[in-house]
């Protein structure tokens, strides 16, 4: 580009009268070519320029402003919801249903309680550890009845005893 | 349909509200937390979309306000944002101003030491390339104040760099 044009534009971008094409035009000079030295000077404005041009936001920043959007709406949404007294009530007896019937349930389970019967005869235990508990409680089992009846036999002696004495 | 609306016309332009702050607060990450802030406000302002004439506009004024009551609060800098321009380097040793001017970014320092009317029009038709009456649309100016403020922004700019040219090819004459 001619020296003389150059120096024209550059005279109208100082004076604030350039129109955007031109301003363009000294962007796209100042950037591929060596400049006099006269003009060093301005290369640095006009390279600067540019490089401002693609001074962007961090990646990722849209979808950041989208999540924090969307979060916004669904609290919105309660929010909304909550502010008429008739919503409100509608929430709090809803809650006190539902605590109701949680309650309800559990006390059932408990009245109830969940047990299943076992057929002991046709009862295969799975590892050895459940053997060994099962034999182990049918014995403690065993032992109680065994003590029920000794204890009876005692007692039976001791009477006999006693009418031995009043004879 | 607003979220859509919001997707296509507003995010898109965040990027050019960034440079904005930037040039206003002279601090990425600051910026990048204003325009995060300006974004949901404009969100959240959705029911006036429809009465906004200029869109890009309304948001670039959202910007500059937000921009500015951040700056007054932290009172980051000393010099007055609406005060005169000031050449602050008179006591720049010759070494550290061909240090600065060797950097692009000396001129982004120049640019934050200009009165902020002249910063901000210079920025918009120097680095976002809009037209005088789209700058006159988003800064609230006439067209006379907007060709003033841009006449003067690039003068003090060319004033400080014919400056520090002359200063510098002076110490490299002595140098020899």
């Amino acid at each position: 580009m001619a020296y003389e044009n150059i120096q024209t534009l550059l005279d109208k971008y100082f004076e604030g009268s350039s129109s955007l094409a031109e301003e363009k035009q000294l962007k796209k000079y100042f950037q591929e070519e060596e400049v006099p030295p006269e003009w060093e000077a301005y290369k640095v404005l006009f390279v600067w320029q540019v490089e401002e041009q693609d001074l962007n936001l961090p990646t990722g920043f849209e979808n950041k402003i989208l999540g924090q959007i969307e979060a916004q709406q669904q609290v919105g949404f309660v929010r909304r919801f909550l502010r008429h007294p008739l919503s409100r009530a509608a929430a709090i007896i809803f809650l006190m249903t539902g605590m109701w019937w949680a309650y309800q349930t559990d006390s059932q389970q408990i009245e109830t309680g969940v047990t299943a019967e076992i057929n002991w005869d046709q009862y295969q235990p799975k590892t050895k550890e459940e053997a060994l508990t099962i034999t182990r409680n049918a014995m403690l089992m065993l032992s109680k009845e065994l003590n029920k009846g000794t204890a009876r036999v005692a007692k039976e002696v001791v009477k006999v005893r006693q009418l031995g004495r009043v004879d | 349909m607003s979220l859509q609306y919001y997707k296509e016309n507003i995010l898109p332009i965040s990027d050019k509200l960034f440079r904005f702050a930037v040039r206003i607060v002279g601090d990425r990450s600051e910026a990048e937390d204003i325009v995060q802030e300006v974004m949901i406000k404009i969100w959240n302002k959705r029911k006036d979309w429809e009465f906004i004439d200029n869109m890009e506009a309304w948001c670039v004024k959202m910007t500059r306000n937000l921009s500015i009551d951040k700056l007054r609060s932290k009172h980051r800098r000393t010099q007055d944002i609406d005060g005169l321009f000031h050449l602050k380097d008179a006591a720049a040793s010759p070494l550290e101003k061909a240090e600065s001017n060797d950097t692009i970014q000396h001129i982004s320092k120049m640019m934050l030491e200009l009165p902020e009317a002249q910063r901000l029009v210079m920025q918009l038709r120097d680095i976002e390339e809009l037209s005088y009456k789209e700058i006159m649309e988003q800064l609230d100016m006439t067209m006379p104040q907007v060709k003033t403020n841009l006449f003067r922004a690039r003068n003090k700019i060319k004033k400080r760099l014919n400056k520090e040219g002359n200063g510098l090819r002076k110490h490299s004459n002595i140098a020899r």
